[in-house]
Protein backbone atom coordinates (compact mmCIF):
# COMPACT_ATOMS: atom_id res chain seq x y z
CA UNK A 1 0.00 0.00 0.00
CA UNK A 2 2.68 2.27 1.04
CA UNK A 3 3.77 5.05 -1.83
CA UNK A 4 6.97 5.01 -3.43
CA UNK A 5 10.07 6.78 -1.37
CA UNK A 6 10.69 9.97 -2.53
CA UNK A 7 11.78 13.23 -1.62
CA UNK A 8 9.34 16.13 -1.80
CA UNK A 9 10.71 19.38 -1.99
CA UNK A 10 8.88 23.06 -0.63
CA UNK A 11 10.30 25.76 -1.75
CA UNK A 12 8.58 28.76 -3.11
CA UNK A 13 11.54 30.07 -5.29
CA UNK A 14 11.04 28.64 -8.44
CA UNK A 15 14.81 28.84 -9.27
CA UNK A 16 15.84 27.48 -6.03
CA UNK A 17 13.39 24.49 -6.47
CA UNK A 18 13.82 23.60 -10.21
CA UNK A 19 17.64 23.46 -9.82
CA UNK A 20 17.00 21.22 -6.91
CA UNK A 21 14.83 18.86 -8.50
CA UNK A 22 17.14 18.72 -11.56
CA UNK A 23 20.03 18.25 -9.00
CA UNK A 24 18.24 15.30 -7.41
CA UNK A 25 16.61 13.50 -10.34
CA UNK A 26 20.32 13.53 -11.68
CA UNK A 27 21.70 11.84 -8.71
CA UNK A 28 18.85 9.41 -9.33
CA UNK A 29 16.28 10.60 -6.43
CA UNK A 30 13.00 9.98 -7.31
CA UNK A 31 10.86 13.38 -6.63
CA UNK A 32 8.37 15.86 -6.05
CA UNK A 33 7.94 19.36 -5.90
CA UNK A 34 5.94 22.02 -4.57
CA UNK A 35 5.81 25.48 -4.51
CA UNK A 36 4.31 26.38 -1.19
CA UNK A 37 3.34 24.32 1.93
CA UNK A 38 -0.44 24.55 1.06
CA UNK A 39 0.38 22.63 -2.30
CA UNK A 40 1.82 20.24 -0.32
CA UNK A 41 -0.73 19.74 2.58
CA UNK A 42 -3.03 19.15 -0.50
CA UNK A 43 -1.75 16.13 -1.28
CA UNK A 44 -0.01 14.89 1.61
CA UNK A 45 -1.18 11.26 2.88
CA UNK A 46 0.10 8.87 5.92
CA UNK A 47 0.79 7.29 3.12
CA UNK A 48 3.72 9.53 1.66
CA UNK A 49 7.43 8.05 2.22
CA UNK A 50 10.82 9.32 2.08
CA UNK A 51 11.35 12.85 3.43
CA UNK A 52 10.77 16.14 3.07
CA UNK A 53 13.04 19.31 2.44
CA UNK A 54 11.25 22.54 3.38
CA UNK A 55 12.54 25.82 3.32
CA UNK A 56 12.05 27.66 6.62
CA UNK A 57 10.98 31.01 4.98
CA UNK A 58 8.05 31.34 2.50
CA UNK A 59 5.45 33.79 2.12
CA UNK A 60 2.25 32.17 3.05
CA UNK A 61 2.27 29.16 5.63
CA UNK A 62 6.11 29.16 5.98
CA UNK A 63 7.90 25.72 6.83
CA UNK A 64 7.72 26.35 10.90
CA UNK A 65 3.98 26.32 10.31
CA UNK A 66 4.13 23.11 7.98
CA UNK A 67 6.23 21.15 10.23
CA UNK A 68 3.40 21.93 12.85
CA UNK A 69 0.66 20.81 11.02
CA UNK A 70 2.14 17.64 10.00
CA UNK A 71 2.84 16.57 13.61
CA UNK A 72 -0.66 17.41 14.19
CA UNK A 73 -1.73 15.44 11.47
CA UNK A 74 0.95 12.83 13.23
CA UNK A 75 2.95 12.51 9.82
CA UNK A 76 6.05 10.48 10.27
CA UNK A 77 8.14 12.26 7.43
CA UNK A 78 11.43 13.33 7.87
CA UNK A 79 12.05 16.99 7.82
CA UNK A 80 15.43 18.49 6.56
CA UNK A 81 14.84 22.21 6.64
CA UNK A 82 16.90 24.74 4.45
CA UNK A 83 17.10 27.89 6.07
CA UNK A 84 18.98 30.91 4.70
CA UNK A 85 21.28 32.97 6.77
CA UNK A 86 20.39 34.43 10.20
CA UNK A 87 18.17 31.81 10.52
CA UNK A 88 20.10 29.45 12.90
CA UNK A 89 17.64 30.20 15.92
CA UNK A 90 14.01 29.24 13.92
CA UNK A 91 16.15 26.16 13.17
CA UNK A 92 17.13 25.30 16.41
CA UNK A 93 12.95 25.63 17.20
CA UNK A 94 12.35 23.05 14.52
CA UNK A 95 14.69 20.95 15.10
CA UNK A 96 13.20 20.66 18.61
CA UNK A 97 9.98 20.21 16.96
CA UNK A 98 11.56 17.37 15.41
CA UNK A 99 13.04 17.88 12.43
CA UNK A 100 15.67 15.75 11.65
CA UNK A 101 18.19 18.15 10.64
CA UNK A 102 18.37 21.57 8.80
CA UNK A 103 21.19 22.90 5.69
CA UNK A 104 21.54 26.59 4.99
CA UNK A 105 21.53 28.38 1.96
CA UNK A 106 23.48 27.77 -0.34
CA UNK A 107 25.01 24.20 0.24
CA UNK A 108 26.86 21.65 -1.24
CA UNK A 109 25.49 19.21 -3.09
CA UNK A 110 27.19 16.45 -1.02
CA UNK A 111 25.95 17.86 2.30
CA UNK A 112 22.49 17.88 1.02
CA UNK A 113 22.52 14.05 -0.44
CA UNK A 114 23.82 12.94 2.74
CA UNK A 115 21.44 14.44 5.21
CA UNK A 116 18.71 12.82 2.35
CA UNK A 117 19.80 10.17 2.64
CA UNK A 118 20.06 9.65 6.25
CA UNK A 119 16.82 10.99 6.73
CA UNK A 120 15.12 8.32 3.84
CA UNK A 121 17.25 5.99 6.14
CA UNK A 122 15.12 7.03 9.31
CA UNK A 123 12.03 6.78 7.31
CA UNK A 124 12.65 3.36 6.06
CA UNK A 125 13.52 1.91 9.87
CA UNK A 126 10.23 3.70 10.85
CA UNK A 127 7.81 1.96 7.64
CA UNK A 128 9.77 -1.53 9.31
CA UNK A 129 9.40 -0.81 13.64
CA UNK A 130 5.84 0.17 12.04
CA UNK A 131 5.32 -2.44 9.52
CA UNK A 132 6.76 -5.46 12.39
CA UNK A 133 4.41 -3.51 14.92
CA UNK A 134 1.32 -4.33 12.23
CA UNK A 135 1.88 -7.89 11.98
CA UNK A 136 2.18 -8.13 15.78
CA UNK A 137 -1.03 -6.43 16.26
CA UNK A 138 -2.56 -8.53 13.26
CA UNK A 139 -1.30 -11.85 15.40
CA UNK A 140 -2.28 -10.78 18.56
CA UNK A 141 -5.78 -10.03 16.94
CA UNK A 142 -6.17 -13.87 15.93
CA UNK A 143 -6.30 -15.20 19.43
CA UNK A 144 -9.16 -16.44 21.84
CA UNK A 145 -9.42 -14.71 24.50
CA UNK A 146 -8.14 -17.41 27.05
CA UNK A 147 -5.06 -17.54 25.21
CA UNK A 148 -4.75 -14.27 25.55
CA UNK A 149 -5.13 -14.48 29.07
CA UNK A 150 -2.65 -17.45 29.31
CA UNK A 151 0.05 -15.40 27.30
CA UNK A 152 -0.48 -12.61 29.54
CA UNK A 153 0.55 -14.63 32.21
CA UNK A 154 3.20 -16.41 30.32
CA UNK A 155 4.91 -12.66 29.77
CA UNK A 156 4.41 -12.38 33.62
CA UNK A 157 6.87 -15.05 33.76
CA UNK A 158 4.49 -17.43 35.83
CA UNK A 159 4.67 -21.29 35.62
CA UNK A 160 2.55 -23.55 33.82
CA UNK A 161 1.46 -24.78 37.19
CA UNK A 162 0.34 -21.56 38.36
CA UNK A 163 -1.43 -20.70 35.43
CA UNK A 164 -3.22 -23.81 35.57
CA UNK A 165 -4.62 -22.86 39.61
CA UNK A 166 -5.08 -19.25 38.71
CA UNK A 167 -7.36 -20.15 36.16
CA UNK A 168 -8.65 -23.04 37.64
CA UNK A 169 -8.13 -25.25 34.42
CA UNK A 170 -5.94 -28.46 33.78
CA UNK A 171 -1.81 -28.11 33.75
CA UNK A 172 -2.18 -29.68 29.87
CA UNK A 173 -4.93 -27.50 28.97
CA UNK A 174 -2.56 -24.70 29.86
CA UNK A 175 0.08 -26.82 27.71
CA UNK A 176 -2.04 -26.34 24.66
CA UNK A 177 -2.88 -22.63 24.84
CA UNK A 178 0.73 -22.20 25.03
CA UNK A 179 1.93 -23.80 22.05
CA UNK A 180 -1.07 -22.30 20.31
CA UNK A 181 -0.26 -19.25 21.58
CA UNK A 182 3.49 -19.69 20.51
CA UNK A 183 2.37 -20.70 17.24
CA UNK A 184 -0.37 -17.96 16.29
CA UNK A 185 2.48 -15.64 16.90
CA UNK A 186 5.28 -17.29 14.95
CA UNK A 187 7.95 -17.50 17.37
CA UNK A 188 9.63 -20.27 19.50
CA UNK A 189 10.99 -18.01 22.54
CA UNK A 190 9.24 -16.71 25.29
CA UNK A 191 11.98 -13.32 25.09
CA UNK A 192 10.83 -12.91 21.72
CA UNK A 193 7.12 -12.96 22.80
CA UNK A 194 7.50 -10.67 26.03
CA UNK A 195 9.13 -8.32 23.17
CA UNK A 196 6.74 -8.43 21.03
CA UNK A 197 3.70 -7.70 23.62
CA UNK A 198 5.21 -4.68 25.06
CA UNK A 199 5.85 -3.42 21.39
CA UNK A 200 2.40 -3.69 20.75
CA UNK A 201 1.51 -1.78 24.61
CA UNK A 202 4.29 0.62 23.41
CA UNK A 203 2.72 0.89 20.11
CA UNK A 204 -1.08 1.68 20.96
CA UNK A 205 0.17 3.71 23.70
CA UNK A 206 1.37 6.01 20.52
CA UNK A 207 -0.95 6.01 18.42
CA UNK B 1 30.27 78.41 11.82
CA UNK B 2 26.80 78.99 13.68
CA UNK B 3 28.59 82.15 15.20
CA UNK B 4 29.28 83.21 12.02
CA UNK B 5 25.61 83.37 11.27
CA UNK B 6 24.57 86.55 10.62
CA UNK B 7 21.24 87.69 12.31
CA UNK B 8 18.28 86.44 10.57
CA UNK B 9 16.13 89.18 11.29
CA UNK B 10 17.46 91.72 8.95
CA UNK B 11 17.33 90.27 5.75
CA UNK B 12 15.74 93.49 3.99
CA UNK B 13 18.25 95.98 3.37
CA UNK B 14 15.49 98.64 3.64
CA UNK B 15 14.69 97.26 6.99
CA UNK B 16 18.22 97.67 8.33
CA UNK B 17 18.68 99.48 12.07
CA UNK B 18 21.17 102.57 12.48
CA UNK B 19 21.89 103.65 15.75
CA UNK B 20 23.03 106.72 16.80
CA UNK B 21 25.14 108.09 19.79
CA UNK B 22 25.89 110.79 20.92
CA UNK B 23 25.81 112.80 24.17
CA UNK B 24 24.80 115.89 22.53
CA UNK B 25 21.66 116.41 21.73
CA UNK B 26 22.20 118.89 19.16
CA UNK B 27 24.06 116.30 17.25
CA UNK B 28 21.54 113.80 17.70
CA UNK B 29 19.19 115.82 16.05
CA UNK B 30 21.10 117.22 13.48
CA UNK B 31 22.43 113.41 12.71
CA UNK B 32 19.14 111.92 12.98
CA UNK B 33 17.94 114.72 10.30
CA UNK B 34 20.89 113.80 8.06
CA UNK B 35 20.07 110.19 7.74
CA UNK B 36 16.40 109.88 8.17
CA UNK B 37 16.01 110.70 3.90
CA UNK B 38 17.70 106.82 3.53
CA UNK B 39 14.52 105.43 5.13
CA UNK B 40 16.49 103.22 7.57
CA UNK B 41 15.05 102.71 10.78
CA UNK B 42 17.07 104.92 13.61
CA UNK B 43 17.54 104.58 16.91
CA UNK B 44 19.35 107.28 19.01
CA UNK B 45 21.12 107.05 22.51
CA UNK B 46 22.55 109.82 24.68
CA UNK B 47 25.57 107.55 26.59
CA UNK B 48 27.51 104.46 25.72
CA UNK B 49 25.40 102.90 28.47
CA UNK B 50 22.51 102.82 26.77
CA UNK B 51 23.58 102.12 23.50
CA UNK B 52 24.78 98.76 25.31
CA UNK B 53 21.63 98.16 26.71
CA UNK B 54 19.66 98.87 23.69
CA UNK B 55 21.84 96.36 21.80
CA UNK B 56 20.57 94.02 23.77
CA UNK B 57 17.25 94.59 23.04
CA UNK B 58 17.40 95.15 19.09
CA UNK B 59 19.41 93.72 16.49
CA UNK B 60 21.06 97.00 14.60
CA UNK B 61 22.97 97.23 11.04
CA UNK B 62 25.54 100.03 11.89
CA UNK B 63 26.50 102.28 15.01
CA UNK B 64 27.30 105.78 14.41
CA UNK B 65 29.54 106.28 17.95
CA UNK B 66 30.91 109.85 19.37
CA UNK B 67 34.06 109.17 21.07
CA UNK B 68 34.43 112.13 23.24
CA UNK B 69 31.58 111.44 26.20
CA UNK B 70 31.25 111.59 29.71
CA UNK B 71 31.39 108.25 31.54
CA UNK B 72 31.86 105.62 28.90
CA UNK B 73 33.83 107.39 25.90
CA UNK B 74 33.57 106.25 22.40
CA UNK B 75 36.89 104.07 22.18
CA UNK B 76 35.53 102.01 25.54
CA UNK B 77 31.91 101.17 23.84
CA UNK B 78 33.23 99.95 20.58
CA UNK B 79 35.94 97.72 23.05
CA UNK B 80 32.91 96.34 24.72
CA UNK B 81 31.25 95.85 21.52
CA UNK B 82 34.03 93.85 19.94
CA UNK B 83 34.24 91.84 22.80
CA UNK B 84 30.62 90.61 22.37
CA UNK B 85 30.49 87.45 20.38
CA UNK B 86 27.16 88.65 19.16
CA UNK B 87 27.80 92.56 18.73
CA UNK B 88 31.17 92.03 17.51
CA UNK B 89 30.29 92.36 13.66
CA UNK B 90 28.29 95.29 13.69
CA UNK B 91 30.31 97.76 11.89
CA UNK B 92 30.96 101.54 14.00
CA UNK B 93 31.85 104.54 12.29
CA UNK B 94 33.35 107.22 14.70
CA UNK B 95 32.47 110.51 14.79
CA UNK B 96 34.75 113.52 16.37
CA UNK B 97 35.61 116.92 16.20
CA UNK B 98 39.05 115.57 16.76
CA UNK B 99 40.61 115.64 13.55
CA UNK B 100 44.21 114.13 14.11
CA UNK B 101 45.42 110.94 12.87
CA UNK B 102 46.23 109.49 16.44
CA UNK B 103 42.92 109.47 17.30
CA UNK B 104 41.37 108.06 13.73
CA UNK B 105 44.15 105.60 14.10
CA UNK B 106 43.01 104.37 17.62
CA UNK B 107 39.31 104.11 16.42
CA UNK B 108 40.37 102.17 13.74
CA UNK B 109 42.66 100.04 16.20
CA UNK B 110 39.19 99.68 18.35
CA UNK B 111 37.91 97.98 15.44
CA UNK B 112 35.93 101.02 14.11
CA UNK B 113 35.21 100.35 9.97
CA UNK B 114 35.27 104.59 9.42
CA UNK B 115 35.85 107.70 10.73
CA UNK B 116 33.68 110.92 10.57
CA UNK B 117 35.10 114.40 11.55
CA UNK B 118 32.57 117.01 12.74
CA UNK B 119 31.25 119.05 11.84
CA UNK B 120 30.36 116.91 9.02
CA UNK B 121 28.97 117.73 5.73
CA UNK B 122 25.56 115.94 5.20
CA UNK B 123 26.31 114.04 1.42
CA UNK B 124 29.38 112.68 3.46
CA UNK B 125 27.78 110.78 5.81
CA UNK B 126 24.75 109.69 3.39
CA UNK B 127 27.67 107.74 1.45
CA UNK B 128 29.80 106.10 4.14
CA UNK B 129 26.49 104.87 5.80
CA UNK B 130 25.39 103.60 2.49
CA UNK B 131 28.26 102.35 1.75
CA UNK B 132 29.03 100.24 5.23
CA UNK B 133 24.99 99.01 5.22
CA UNK B 134 25.55 98.09 1.69
CA UNK B 135 28.57 95.98 2.61
CA UNK B 136 26.82 94.83 5.81
CA UNK B 137 24.10 93.78 3.02
CA UNK B 138 26.48 91.96 1.06
CA UNK B 139 28.01 90.28 3.97
CA UNK B 140 25.04 89.18 5.36
CA UNK B 141 23.89 87.65 1.93
CA UNK B 142 27.08 86.02 1.67
CA UNK B 143 26.85 84.39 4.95
CA UNK B 144 23.34 83.38 4.42
CA UNK B 145 24.51 81.60 1.19
CA UNK B 146 27.35 79.66 2.82
CA UNK B 147 24.83 78.86 5.97
CA UNK B 148 22.43 77.06 3.05
CA UNK B 149 25.36 75.52 1.21
CA UNK B 150 26.43 73.94 5.38
CA UNK B 151 22.49 73.09 5.79
CA UNK B 152 22.05 71.47 2.23
CA UNK B 153 25.74 69.40 2.82
CA UNK B 154 24.45 68.48 6.58
CA UNK B 155 21.13 67.05 5.12
CA UNK B 156 22.87 65.15 2.30
CA UNK B 157 25.27 63.76 5.15
CA UNK B 158 22.54 62.82 6.75
CA UNK B 159 20.66 61.48 3.95
CA UNK B 160 23.16 58.81 3.30
CA UNK B 161 23.71 58.01 6.74
CA UNK B 162 20.15 57.04 6.60
CA UNK B 163 20.87 55.22 3.99
CA UNK B 164 23.29 53.18 4.78
CA UNK B 165 21.47 52.63 7.73
CA UNK B 166 18.52 51.30 5.58
CA UNK B 167 21.25 48.95 3.82
CA UNK B 168 22.05 48.03 7.24
CA UNK B 169 18.46 47.13 8.38
CA UNK B 170 18.49 45.49 5.15
CA UNK B 171 20.86 43.48 5.27
CA UNK B 172 19.95 40.03 5.76
CA UNK B 173 17.36 40.39 3.32
CA UNK B 174 19.47 41.14 0.59
CA UNK B 175 21.36 38.63 1.78
CA UNK B 176 19.03 36.12 1.13
CA UNK B 177 18.14 37.66 -2.11
CA UNK B 178 21.66 36.76 -3.47
CA UNK B 179 21.70 33.16 -1.38
CA UNK B 180 18.78 32.32 -3.89
CA UNK B 181 19.92 32.57 -7.21
CA UNK B 182 23.87 31.20 -6.15
CA UNK B 183 22.21 28.06 -3.98
CA UNK B 184 20.18 27.60 -7.52
CA UNK B 185 23.69 28.17 -9.72
CA UNK B 186 25.34 25.67 -7.37
CA UNK B 187 22.57 22.78 -7.96
CA UNK B 188 22.59 23.35 -11.43
CA UNK B 189 26.29 23.28 -11.72
CA UNK B 190 26.48 19.64 -9.39
CA UNK B 191 23.57 18.41 -11.40
CA UNK B 192 25.40 19.14 -14.96
CA UNK B 193 28.16 17.65 -13.21
CA UNK B 194 26.51 14.65 -12.74
CA UNK B 195 25.17 14.77 -15.79
CA UNK B 196 27.99 15.11 -17.81
CA UNK B 197 29.28 11.54 -16.10
CA UNK B 198 26.89 9.30 -18.05
CA UNK B 199 27.29 7.56 -20.74
CA UNK B 200 25.20 9.72 -22.86
CA UNK B 201 24.65 13.73 -21.44
CA UNK B 202 21.15 14.68 -22.81
CA UNK B 203 22.35 18.01 -24.48
CA UNK B 204 19.40 19.80 -24.53
CA UNK B 205 19.22 19.54 -21.20
CA UNK B 206 22.44 20.50 -20.66
CA UNK B 207 21.79 23.81 -22.95
CA UNK B 208 18.87 24.32 -21.07
CA UNK B 209 20.13 24.72 -17.77
CA UNK B 210 23.07 26.86 -19.14
CA UNK B 211 20.23 29.55 -20.07
CA UNK B 212 18.93 29.28 -16.35
CA UNK B 213 22.47 29.46 -14.93
CA UNK B 214 22.60 32.75 -16.93
CA UNK B 215 19.38 33.69 -16.27
CA UNK B 216 20.62 33.27 -12.01
CA UNK B 217 24.13 34.70 -12.42
CA UNK B 218 22.32 38.05 -13.47
CA UNK B 219 19.65 38.15 -10.94
CA UNK B 220 22.19 37.93 -7.89
CA UNK B 221 23.91 40.38 -10.01
CA UNK B 222 20.91 42.88 -10.01
CA UNK B 223 20.72 43.10 -6.63
CA UNK B 224 24.15 43.91 -5.99
CA UNK B 225 23.45 46.84 -8.13
CA UNK B 226 20.03 47.91 -7.17
CA UNK B 227 22.26 48.05 -3.64
CA UNK B 228 25.14 49.58 -5.23
CA UNK B 229 22.50 52.55 -6.95
CA UNK B 230 20.62 52.91 -3.48
CA UNK B 231 23.67 53.21 -1.83
CA UNK B 232 25.72 55.82 -3.63
CA UNK B 233 26.30 59.35 -2.82
CA UNK B 234 23.60 61.63 -5.20
CA UNK B 235 25.52 63.58 -7.47
CA UNK B 236 23.12 66.29 -6.08
CA UNK B 237 22.03 67.49 -9.90
CA UNK B 238 18.34 66.68 -10.57
CA UNK B 239 18.15 65.40 -13.70
CA UNK B 240 14.86 64.43 -16.17
CA UNK B 241 13.37 61.21 -14.35
CA UNK B 242 11.28 58.48 -15.50
CA UNK B 243 8.96 58.14 -12.75
CA UNK B 244 7.65 54.32 -13.69
CA UNK B 245 11.21 53.30 -13.79
CA UNK B 246 12.20 54.52 -10.37
CA UNK B 247 8.96 53.10 -9.14
CA UNK B 248 9.98 49.76 -10.80
CA UNK B 249 13.13 49.91 -8.83
CA UNK B 250 12.21 50.92 -5.60
CA UNK B 251 9.85 48.34 -5.36
CA UNK B 252 12.31 45.32 -6.32
CA UNK B 253 14.68 47.11 -3.74
CA UNK B 254 11.58 46.85 -1.25
CA UNK B 255 11.33 43.04 -2.14
CA UNK B 256 13.33 42.12 0.70
CA UNK B 257 11.11 43.54 3.35
CA UNK B 258 7.69 42.64 1.20
CA UNK B 259 9.10 39.30 2.52
CA UNK B 260 10.41 39.42 5.61
CA UNK B 261 6.66 41.52 6.68
CA UNK B 262 5.00 38.96 4.25
CA UNK B 263 3.47 41.60 2.64
CA UNK B 264 2.65 43.18 -1.22
CA UNK B 265 3.12 45.97 -2.61
CA UNK B 266 1.04 47.22 -5.52
CA UNK B 267 1.97 50.26 -7.83
CA UNK B 268 -0.81 52.26 -9.59
CA UNK B 269 1.40 54.36 -12.61
CA UNK B 270 -0.32 56.29 -15.10
CA UNK B 271 0.20 55.93 -18.37
CA UNK B 272 2.38 58.53 -20.00
CA UNK B 273 4.02 60.89 -17.37
CA UNK B 274 5.94 63.23 -18.20
CA UNK B 275 9.48 63.06 -17.30
CA UNK B 276 10.15 65.33 -14.09
CA UNK B 277 13.70 66.55 -12.74
CA UNK B 278 14.60 65.33 -9.72
CA UNK B 279 16.97 63.24 -7.59
CA UNK B 280 16.34 59.63 -8.43
CA UNK B 281 18.13 58.42 -5.11
CA UNK B 282 16.75 61.04 -2.95
CA UNK B 283 13.39 59.91 -4.41
CA UNK B 284 14.10 56.28 -4.27
CA UNK B 285 14.95 56.26 -0.48
CA UNK B 286 11.98 58.73 0.20
CA UNK B 287 10.01 56.19 -1.52
CA UNK B 288 11.53 53.21 0.42
CA UNK B 289 11.01 54.63 3.41
CA UNK B 290 7.62 54.91 3.02
CA UNK B 291 7.08 51.79 1.88
CA UNK B 292 8.68 50.07 5.03
CA UNK B 293 6.67 52.19 6.76
CA UNK B 294 3.54 50.98 5.30
CA UNK B 295 4.89 47.32 5.39
CA UNK B 296 5.40 47.51 9.06
CA UNK B 297 2.50 49.10 9.53
CA UNK B 298 0.56 46.22 8.08
CA UNK B 299 2.36 43.51 9.67
CA UNK B 300 1.45 44.87 12.73
CA UNK B 301 -2.07 44.70 12.23
CA UNK B 302 -1.62 41.58 10.51
CA UNK B 303 -3.73 42.89 7.51
CA UNK B 304 -3.87 41.40 4.31
CA UNK B 305 -4.05 44.18 2.14
CA UNK B 306 -1.39 45.59 0.17
CA UNK B 307 0.72 48.55 0.19
CA UNK B 308 -0.68 50.53 -2.56
CA UNK B 309 1.99 53.15 -4.67
CA UNK B 310 -0.28 55.60 -6.74
CA UNK B 311 1.75 57.64 -9.18
CA UNK B 312 -0.51 60.21 -11.30
CA UNK B 313 -0.79 63.62 -12.68
CA UNK B 314 -2.89 65.88 -11.05
CA UNK B 315 -2.81 69.62 -13.51
CA UNK B 316 1.02 70.92 -13.18
CA UNK B 317 1.50 68.48 -10.27
CA UNK B 318 2.96 65.32 -9.86
CA UNK B 319 1.42 63.17 -7.18
CA UNK B 320 2.81 59.80 -5.99
CA UNK B 321 0.84 58.19 -2.69
CA UNK B 322 1.91 55.58 -0.50
CA UNK B 323 -1.23 54.22 0.97
CA UNK B 324 -1.84 51.47 3.45
CA UNK B 325 -4.61 49.50 5.60
CA UNK B 326 -2.34 49.04 8.64
CA UNK B 327 -2.32 49.98 12.11
CA UNK B 328 -2.85 53.76 11.56
CA UNK B 329 -1.12 56.28 13.16
CA UNK B 330 -0.33 56.05 17.00
CA UNK B 331 -2.59 58.73 18.65
CA UNK B 332 0.44 60.36 20.46
CA UNK B 333 2.49 60.81 16.71
CA UNK B 334 -1.12 61.81 15.56
CA UNK B 335 -1.88 64.17 17.56
CA UNK B 336 0.35 67.44 15.66
CA UNK B 337 1.16 67.10 12.17
CA UNK B 338 4.34 68.79 12.92
CA UNK B 339 5.85 65.93 15.40
CA UNK B 340 4.94 63.57 12.91
CA UNK B 341 7.67 64.82 10.44
CA UNK B 342 10.05 65.85 13.05
CA UNK B 343 12.78 63.56 13.95
CA UNK B 344 12.96 60.52 16.98
CA UNK B 345 9.18 60.26 17.00
CA UNK B 346 9.03 56.31 16.55
CA UNK B 347 6.85 53.85 17.97
CA UNK B 348 9.02 50.42 16.79
CA UNK B 349 11.19 49.02 19.07
CA UNK B 350 14.49 48.76 17.00
CA UNK B 351 12.93 52.08 15.20
CA UNK B 352 14.80 55.06 15.19
CA UNK B 353 12.23 57.58 14.37
CA UNK B 354 14.16 59.31 11.25
CA UNK B 355 12.21 58.00 8.15
CA UNK B 356 9.73 60.43 7.94
CA UNK B 357 11.61 63.42 9.15
CA UNK B 358 14.16 63.04 6.72
CA UNK B 359 11.57 62.57 3.81
CA UNK B 360 9.67 65.66 4.73
CA UNK B 361 13.26 67.34 4.28
CA UNK B 362 14.33 65.72 1.08
CA UNK B 363 11.11 66.01 -0.57
CA UNK B 364 10.86 69.55 0.68
CA UNK B 365 14.94 70.22 -0.73
CA UNK B 366 13.53 69.22 -4.16
CA UNK B 367 10.69 71.42 -4.20
CA UNK B 368 8.24 68.91 -3.04
CA UNK B 369 5.41 68.50 -0.58
CA UNK B 370 4.70 65.69 1.98
CA UNK B 371 1.51 65.43 3.79
CA UNK B 372 -0.32 62.89 5.84
CA UNK B 373 -3.55 61.99 5.64
CA UNK B 374 -5.69 59.26 7.30
CA UNK B 375 -6.59 56.63 4.94
CA UNK B 376 -10.16 54.61 4.33
CA UNK B 377 -11.52 52.80 5.99
CA UNK B 378 -7.86 52.55 8.14
CA UNK B 379 -4.43 52.57 7.93
CA UNK B 380 -1.95 55.58 6.33
CA UNK B 381 -1.91 57.64 3.38
CA UNK B 382 1.30 59.70 2.65
CA UNK B 383 1.01 61.85 -0.26
CA UNK B 384 4.14 63.42 -2.24
CA UNK B 385 3.80 66.30 -5.17
CA UNK B 386 6.10 68.25 -6.97
CA UNK B 387 5.20 70.63 -9.57
CA UNK B 388 5.69 69.48 -12.82
CA UNK B 389 7.27 73.03 -14.35
CA UNK B 390 10.35 71.68 -15.61
CA UNK B 391 9.02 68.97 -17.24
CA UNK B 392 11.43 68.30 -20.55
N1 LIG C 1 2.37 53.94 7.35
C1 LIG C 1 2.36 54.12 8.69
N2 LIG C 1 1.40 53.58 9.46
C2 LIG C 1 1.40 53.76 10.82
N3 LIG C 1 2.33 54.45 11.49
C3 LIG C 1 3.32 55.02 10.77
C4 LIG C 1 3.40 54.89 9.35
N4 LIG C 1 4.50 55.57 8.91
C5 LIG C 1 5.07 56.09 10.03
N5 LIG C 1 4.37 55.76 11.14
C6 LIG C 1 4.65 56.16 12.52
O1 LIG C 1 5.62 57.19 12.51
C7 LIG C 1 6.76 56.82 13.26
C8 LIG C 1 8.00 57.42 12.65
O2 LIG C 1 8.31 56.82 11.40
P1 LIG C 1 9.78 56.93 10.85
O3 LIG C 1 10.20 58.34 10.92
O4 LIG C 1 9.85 56.26 9.51
O5 LIG C 1 10.65 56.14 11.92
P2 LIG C 1 10.68 54.57 12.32
O6 LIG C 1 10.09 53.83 11.15
O7 LIG C 1 12.13 54.29 12.51
O8 LIG C 1 9.89 54.46 13.58
C9 LIG C 1 6.75 55.31 13.27
O9 LIG C 1 7.40 54.76 14.37
C10 LIG C 1 5.26 55.01 13.29
O10 LIG C 1 4.77 55.10 14.61
MG1 LIG D 1 10.56 54.08 9.05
Amino acid sequence: MASEPKVYVVEDDEAVRDSLMIMLRAADYPVEGFSSADDFLAQWSEQCRGCLVLDIRMPGMDGMTLQKELNHRQSLLPIIFVTGHGDVPLAVEAMKEGAVDFIQKPYAERTLLQKIDQAMGIDAEQQQVLQELQSIKERLATLTDREREVMQMMVEGKANKVIAIDLDISQRTVEIHRARVMQKMGTHSLAHLVRMVLAADQGSALA
Amino acid sequence: MAAHLPDLRSPDWQQQQILLVDDNAQNLKVLYETLSVMGHKLLVANSGLKALSMLKATSVDLILLDIMMPEMDGFEVCGRLKAHPEWKNIPVIFLSALDDLDAKLKGFEAGAVDYITKPFQSREVIARVATHLRLRHLEWQQALANARQQIEWQREQLAQVARLATLGEMAAGIAHEVNQPLTAILNYTSAAQRLLTKPAPDSSLLGEMLEKLDIQARRAGDVIQRVRTFARQPSGEATALNIADVVRDTVLFAEVDIRRLKGQVVTEVEANLPSIKLDSVQLQQVLLNLIRNALEATAEANGESPVILRVRRMGILLQIMVEDQGSGLRADIADIAEKLFSPFNTSKKDGMGIGLSLCHTLVQGQGGQLTYRPNQPRGCRFVIEFPLVTAT
